[in-house]
């Protein structure tokens, strides 16, 4: 039994409606009610008087294990060389830094920044292994992360055959067999085309040679099965064209495609632009609209940054095609059965009036998007920023002066092509706790997570005030995770494991042995060695999945 | 597992084979009292993993002498307490648990860290340009093109064709092999050239001209006849069919071998993979190795930043490529080894420095009589389990049909570790 006392703090709550001065309570790891007996002497007290006590961040899209992330540090040895290494401590594991971090460096990274949760947004089902692996080496956060299942080859040839019954099946036992927490799908069919060599799909009713299902098939198909099964996260999409100018078009196409389901749509800004090469503009107040005016969509950001970065996705064809744009080195792997993978470095250069754009119409969606709940912060990590870059972007919406004067240093176009000059909206901090840890929460369906209720995980992060907004949120104060006080003083003192979040839908039997021979006819390895074992996985959690009809 | 119905002897199915990095997982061990007696599906060298003999070598040794494991333990976790110079070397013949713990300890001493049979020119090449490949699923879906490149002679494995490659029905290639065209790359006199559609003699020597010409015919570029035969042995009109059949396959593969390349010839190999691919679909397949390289590699790289030679001396992992363990034994800079190995080590065949050695006891390593702490432990695949990589990244569990009757690698590696702490304390 431990019992910690957060005292005197500002609380920003804004899942239960708080923010205000209150006292904290944490024992055995959750948040409990203050003790109706005053005499209650807690194990320890963080005196909070004057801080800003806050839910930790969730971040609800980043990318940080797995082969494509393992692959751009193998591809990347320069990178620790420009940015430098995590010194070994007495509690912690050395590491490497930069836009694609070493494991222990990305855990004691994102603690460091506040952060007590973090989903990676695209594992192929068969590096689930790997993943896990690599996530157990991932100290003191939370971890999920999501499977890729838009170019998912039984996925595909169910949706043909309109066998609704065995998509579900199929569903329910691969997030299990790979411990995973949800759907995601990818450029749905493009991949697949782009794999056989046959281009990409550029529109939903575009046909995947060999499938004969269109990119609408999937994506509905597969938003429908999730809703349906009741998964803690909506179907997680990225869509189609990302990157190219003039696709804000078929963003709206994927928007209205999609009403009616549960939908998240991620990294949202590579998403918006209007023109071609050489007209491209910000398209953000259309589809701004269309969020705000339809609740059961919410997006992600996908910040981009100016720096050094490296750009991953299982669009194997945006990985082609940054290649073929940059010139610089690419890793390109493809996933049978399920997916592509592409990596690229990327230099976001702010004398380049395309980059110079991306960074305004991302920074124009958080100001567009009038409801804060349906916004999640993001840079897409590390595609168009590293995590690091949170406090920087916090501070930008937190300040119009401080946009002001970075939009006045950018390429005279950006200022004719995106309206971000002309929004004079400044986030609250009840609004930033909101895109960064309530939102997102509530977004990934992790009910425990992202606010500070009773029975709520004890994991909070304490902010010294501060009128410089990127050195507050830079700093905290304390990391406390699953009521441990991670973070002292803005000393990292303990390095503890963290969970893995996983949901484990109810599954059929009679279903996977029908899957077992598909799959022991068309997969490089057994069946039996696909999944993950029960014992294979250290520290899990189980989230329960909804019922559903 | 089931029960044979005919001699009720058990039988593990679905079991993975350490015995090379190609990582077969459709066997079959028919288990008999504490024996392996059968290996169903593997090929001979699976089969000799298997049920070669057990020498079962005892336990742990310091300077020889029998020793309990806590004492065997305690005197190697002295040994790297005390070291200001150490290695850690090996690793590739380790799941990926043990591996994890190894770099751990070499985190916490300051090791140098090196991994057995790593291939570092052909890291230097990716480092550089990236490469296009994909896992063997892949090849056995699509591949209407299989281009094995022999030239240094390095075997492809048997069953990477079988079961992946020529014969085998994919998506794509519902025919098969007469779906699949086949060149081989290497001696003309080798029996494998007989078996594919074509081949081409390549002298091991002019490699690097041999696929920056094709790369340059790929990217459109012309040539005279006779700079072409001077730099790479081989008349132009054959290059100019050969880059053409590149060109012309739907998802082409170039399958390469355990590689002795230089880093000029694995980069041009990767890089005329990449080019390929403005043309149609092409990717570099590697195979072979050891049973945990690509493991060894991916662990490195994840908790170190590169997937190979990394030093921990400075107190963070710095990737030192070109000074290594192998480099820095030469030198006389390493003070103590510990080695996770079977094989032969970068160090003097008779240790000159104390040395740690956990070995798999069914075929002992060469230096297992001369150094100063010995583990045998269990072998992968039959008395110690955990997780192996391919050469395609695929992660795959092991099935030991006989856990819990040695100390296994992990165990040992995990003691040495929590003695390391406890000294720290
Ligand atoms: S090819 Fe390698 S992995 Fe496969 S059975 Fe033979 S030795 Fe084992
Ligand atoms: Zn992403």
């Amino acid at each position: 039994m431990s019992l910690l006392k957060i005292a005197g703090g500002h609380v920003v709550d804004p899942a239960n409606g708080v923010d205000g001065v209150a006292d904290l309570w944490i024992e055995d790891g959750r948040v409990i009610p203050s003790p109706a007996d005053p005499s209650t002497r807690p194990d320890q007290t963080i005196d909070a008087r004057g801080d800003i006590v806050m839910p930790a961040g969730v971040d609800i899209h980043c990318h940080i294990a797995g082969p494509k992330v393992n692959g751009a540090r193998s591809m990347r040895p320069e990178e620790p060389r420009r940015a430098g290494f995590m010194h070994r401590s007495e509690i912690g594991r050395s590491g490497t830094l930069g836009s694609v971090p070493s494991s222990f460096s990305t855990g004691a990274k994102y603690a460091g920044l506040g952060y007590g949760t973090a989903v990676d947004a695209a594992i192929a089902p068969f590096a689930a292994r790997h993943t896990h692996h690599e996530l157990a080496d991932t100290p003191i956060i939370d971890k999920a992360f999501l499977i890729l299942m838009g170019n998912n080859h039984y996925v595909m040839e169910r949706i043909r055959d309109g066998d609704r019954e065995r998509l579900r099946a199929y569903l329910a036992w691969i997030l299990g067999a790979s411990k995973a927490y949800g759907v995601k799908v990818v450029n749905a069919g493009g991949v697949e085309t782009w794999k056989q060599g046959k281009g990409n799909v550029s529109t939903l009713d575009d046909v995947v040679p060999g499938f004969e299902v269109t990119p609408r098939g999937i994506l509905t198909e597969l938003a429908r099965t999730v809703d349906e099964m009741g998964l803690p996260h909506p179907v997680h999409v990225h869509g189609q064209n990302l990157g190219l100018p003039g696709n804000a078009d078929s963003t709206i196409e994927l928007m209205t495609a999609l009403d009616g389901h549960r939908a998240h749509l991620a990294h949202i800004q590579f998403h918006s632009y209007g023109g071609d090469l050489r007209t491209m503009d910000s398209q953000v107040g259309r589809l701004a609209d269309y969020i705000n005016t339809h609740r059961s969509l919410t997006v992600d950001v996908g910040q981009v940054m100016f720096g050094e970065t490296t750009s991953m996705t299982a669009d194997g064809a945006v990985g082609q095609f940054l290649r073929k744009v940059t010139g610089r080195k690419w890793l390109s792997h493809d996933v049978e059965l399920e997916t592509g993978c592409g990596v690229v470095p990327i230099t976001y250069e702010d004398k380049n009036a395309v980059h110079a754009l991306q960074w305004a119409i991302g920074l124009e969606w958080f100001l567009r998007v009038d409801d804060p709940w349906r916004i999640a912060l993001s840079t897409d990590h590390p595609n168009g920023g590293s995590f690091l870059a949170y406090p920087q972007i916090i501070a930008l919406l937190m300040d119009r002066g401080r946009r002001a004067e970075a939009l006045a240093k950018l390429p005279a176009k950006v200022r004719d092509r995106c309206p971000l000059g002309d929004l004079p909206r400044e986030y609250s901090l009840n609004e930033i706790a909101i895109i960064t840890r309530a939102g997102p929460a509530r977004m990934l369906g992790m009910t425990h997570k992202g606010h500070l209720g009773p029975g709520a995980d004890g994991d909070v992060t304490i902010y010294r005030p501060d009128s410089d907004k990127e050195r507050m949120f830079s700093l905290p104060r304390y990391l406390i995770k699953g009521g441990q006080v991670v973070l002292d003083d803005g000393d990292l003192r303990e390095s503890a494991d963290g969970s893995l979040l996983h949901v484990a839908p109810e599954r059929d039997g009679l279903a996977e042995a029908e899957i077992a021979d598909w799959f022991n006819h068309r997969s490089s390895i057994r069946f039996a060695n696909y999944g993950m074992g029960d014992d294979e996985v250290a520290n899990t959690r189980r989230v329960e999945v909804g019922g559903g009809s | 597992m089931s029960i044979d119905r005919s001699t009720g002897l058990r039988m593990i199915e679905d079991a993975t084979c350490p015995g090379c990095g190609l990582l077969c997982d459709d066997l079959t061990l028919v288990v008999e009292g504490g024996r392996i007696v059968e290996t169903r599906g593997g090929c001979d060298r699976g089969q000799v993993w298997f049920e070669g003999r057990d020498d079962h070598s005892g336990g742990p040794t310091i300077l020889g002498r029998s020793a309990s494991l806590d004492d065997a333990l305690g005197r190697a976790a002295e040994l790297l307490a005390s070291a200001k110079a150490p290695a850690v070397w090996g690793l590739a013949g380790s799941s990926i648990e043990a591996q994890r713990v190894a770099v751990s300890i070499a985190d916490r001493i300051g090791a140098v860290v090196g991994i057995e049979g790593a291939d570092p020119a052909g890291l230097r090449a990716f480092q550089r340009v990236g490469e296009v490949s994909a896992t063997f699923g892949e090849v056995k879906d699509r591949a209407d093109l299989i281009v094995y490149d022999a030239v240094d002679s390095s075997p492809i494995p048997e069953r990477f064709r079988e079961r992946f490659a020529d014969e085998a029905v994919g998506r794509f290639v519902p025919e098969g092999r007469t779906g699949r065209t086949i060149v081989w790359l290497g001696c003309s006199d080798d029996p494998h050239a007989r078996s594919s559609d074509f081949a081409l003699k390549v002298p091991k020597d002019r490699q690097v001209a041999f696929y920056a010409v094709v790369r340059a015919l790929v990217n459109g570029i012309a040539f005279e006849q006779e700079p072409v035969l001077r730099s790479t042995g081989l008349p132009l009109a054959s290059l100019v069919e050969f880059a053409e059949r590149l060109k012309r396959a739907k998802y082409g593969a170039l399958v390469l071998g355990r590689s002795a390349d230089s880093s000029a010839e694995s980069e041009a190999k990767l890089t005329l993979v990449r080019d390929l691919n403005a043309h149609t679909r092409f990717v570099a397949i590697h195979v072979g190795g050891l049973a945990n390289g690509s493991g060894a590699k991916a662990v490195l790289t994840w908790q170190a930043g590169a997937a190979g030679d990394i030093d921990f001396g400075g107190g963070y992992p710095a990737h030192c490529p070109r000074d290594g363990v192998r480099e820095r034994l030469q030198r006389g800079e390493i003070d103590l080894a510990l080695i996770v190995s079977n094989g032969d080590w970068p160090g003097d065949a008779t240790p000159t420095i104390p040395c740690i050695l956990i070995h798999d006891d069914h075929d002992p390593s060469p230096i297992a009589g001369l150094v100063e702490v010995t583990f045998p432990t269990a072998r992968l695949g039959i008395d110690e389990g955990g997780t192996v990589t391919r050469t395609d990244g695929v992660m795959l569990p092991l099935r030991p049909p006989f856990l819990g009757r040695k100390t296994t690698q992990v165990e040992v590696l995990l003691g040495i570790e929590a003695r390391l702490k406890d000294r720290s304390r």
